[in-house]
């Protein structure tokens, strides 16, 4: 159990990479898992209803240019 | 009380700093059931409080409820406030008290500028088109109590006289699901020694679109009857099915929850993560209590006195209980402290952390479940964004 979360997703958070060079994979994704990080992407300060940490936008799409 | 629990009530002052604020009010406006499920933690696990109040909320209690949570949010520039109707069961208070309820939550509403989200949960049993229509004018969220196949359903959820509840409960189902005016979802208390995936199936069968599945209420001193590690099979399956084999899966909120704290995230509820307890309740009598379900823990526990019609809500948070709750964290044991899934399960739901002779610095009374169901579930998402993370290793920097 040495690799919980959320160091996780660490390798994503300092690639210089673009969203679209990913978005084949993010396409293929488990829909619900799909769906929980989108949730996340898009609500990341929303702090009542669904509250979901900054960080992990950061650590995964916030880095990831969306150019 | 323990003496840290003693230690933690002395040196909390939140005069000059407010604690975390409650958002979420459970309103109990009926203190008595219409069923007498063998779980039910207000009248089958040892608190007997219920006996000594209103079967029903007054009118009176209701508005001086409705004044105080409004003029705390204005105090607190808080925008939205989240009411939660709750029993006993709810509808046994009859259409006129609650459509008298919902106006007066507006007016109150208007006047103060605090947004009031309502929603009720009820065992469904008395639910027909006419209560749909009215919450339906109102935009209040209904939660229905269902525990599955009828088999099942009916082990637990019975009436007085014994009778099985499914049969109104499914046909109170279906009524929602085919009125597409209100949001809806179920609320399931889990039996693992039921089929995870037929049960899951059963909803998606009838139409359900959201679905909590719970814990039943059990701690150390009353600890599960099955043996451990039963509970984190039984949602293994449930997660493996619910993730991998329905083409159109309902939400589960338990599983969105773990795995946006898997991912980093936050939970959005107080089962899971190391979240401060800010519900307060709001019981018949008028008085301002802790989270409901500690009731469990002991007879009398979440009692306060503290009353509506005199004291502001604010005046909680000296409870200790309610302290307790807000400060959960610090109570974690060492064993948890330690845990590579502590900021994921952060000691499991408060309720199933506690004994007698130590408090709530324990493990859940699930530990071994928790901690097998959350295994699993890392597992799960890790392998299938293993592809995700390799090609965002191989685009060049």
């Amino acid at each position: 159990m040495a690799d919980v979360p959320p160091y996780h997703y660490s390798v994503c958070l300092n690639l210089d990479c673009t969203r679209s060079d990913l978005q084949p994979y993010l396409n293929q994704l488990n829909p619900i898992l799909a769906n929980i990080m989108s949730i996340i992407q898009t609500n990341p300060d929303d702090s009542g209803e669904g509250a979901l940490s900054p960080n992990f936008s950061k650590i995964l799409f916030s880095k990831i240019k969306t150019s | 009380m323990t003496g840290a629990v003693k230690n933690l009530a002395r040196k909390t002052r939140w005069v000059d700093t407010p604690p975390p604020l409650a958002t979420a009010f459970v309103v109990k406006i009926a203190e008595r059931c219409n069923l007498n499920c063998s779980y039910c933690y207000m009248y089958n696990k040892g608190d007997l409080s219920y006996l000594r109040r209103p079967k029903f909320m007054s009118a009176e209690v209701a508005g001086a409820m409705l004044t105080r949570i409004a003029a705390y949010a204005q105090r607190r520039r808080l925008k939205k406030i989240a009411l939660a109707l709750h029993g006993g069961e709810p509808l046994l208070i009859g259409r006129q008290w609650v459509q008298w309820f919902l106006l007066e939550a507006q007016r109150v509403a208007e006047l103060s500028g605090i947004a009031f989200k309502i929603g009720i949960q009820t065992n469904g049993v008395l639910l027909d088109p006419e209560w749909v229509r009215l919450f339906s004018e109102y935009k209040v969220g209904i939660g229905v109590s269902c525990d599955g196949p009828e088999e099942w359903h009916d082990l637990e959820r019975r009436d007085f006289a014994e009778h099985g509840s499914y049969k109104q409960v499914k046909a109170a189902i279906e009524l929602l699901a085919a009125s597409k005016a209100v949001e809806w979802a179920v609320l399931t208390v889990v039996n693992p020694q039921a089929s995870a995936p037929s049960v899951l199936k059963h909803f998606v069968d009838l139409g359900v679109r959201q679905v909590d599945f719970l814990w039943p209420e059990y701690n150390h001193d009353s600890p599960p009857p099955w043996p451990s590690g039963t509970m984190g099979r039984y949602f293994c399956e449930l997660f493996d099915y619910w993730y991998s084999e329905l083409p159109k899966p309902p939400r589960i909120r338990w599983f969105e929850n773990a795995m946006l704290l898997l991912l980093g995230g936050r939970s959005a509820c107080d089962v899971l993560g190391p979240n401060p307890i800010t519900d307060i309740m709001v019981e018949s009598d008028g008085t301002w209590e802790p989270l409901d379900t500690l009731r469990i823990c002991r007879n009398g526990m979440t009692r306060t006195g503290l009353d509506v019609r005199t004291r502001d809500v604010e005046e909680i948070w000296s409870v200790p209980l309610y302290q307790i709750g807000l400060r959960n964290q610090e109570l974690l044991s060492d064993t948890c402290r330690s845990c590579s899934f502590g900021q994921v399960c952060a000691g499991g739901y408060l309720p199933h952390r506690y004994r007698h002779d130590t408090g709530f610095s324990n493990p859940s009374v699930y530990c071994a479940d928790l901690l097998a169901v959350l295994s699993h579930i890392h597992r799960r998402i890790s392998a299938d964004l293993e592809p995700l993370r390799a090609a965002a290793a191989s685009v060049p920097a």
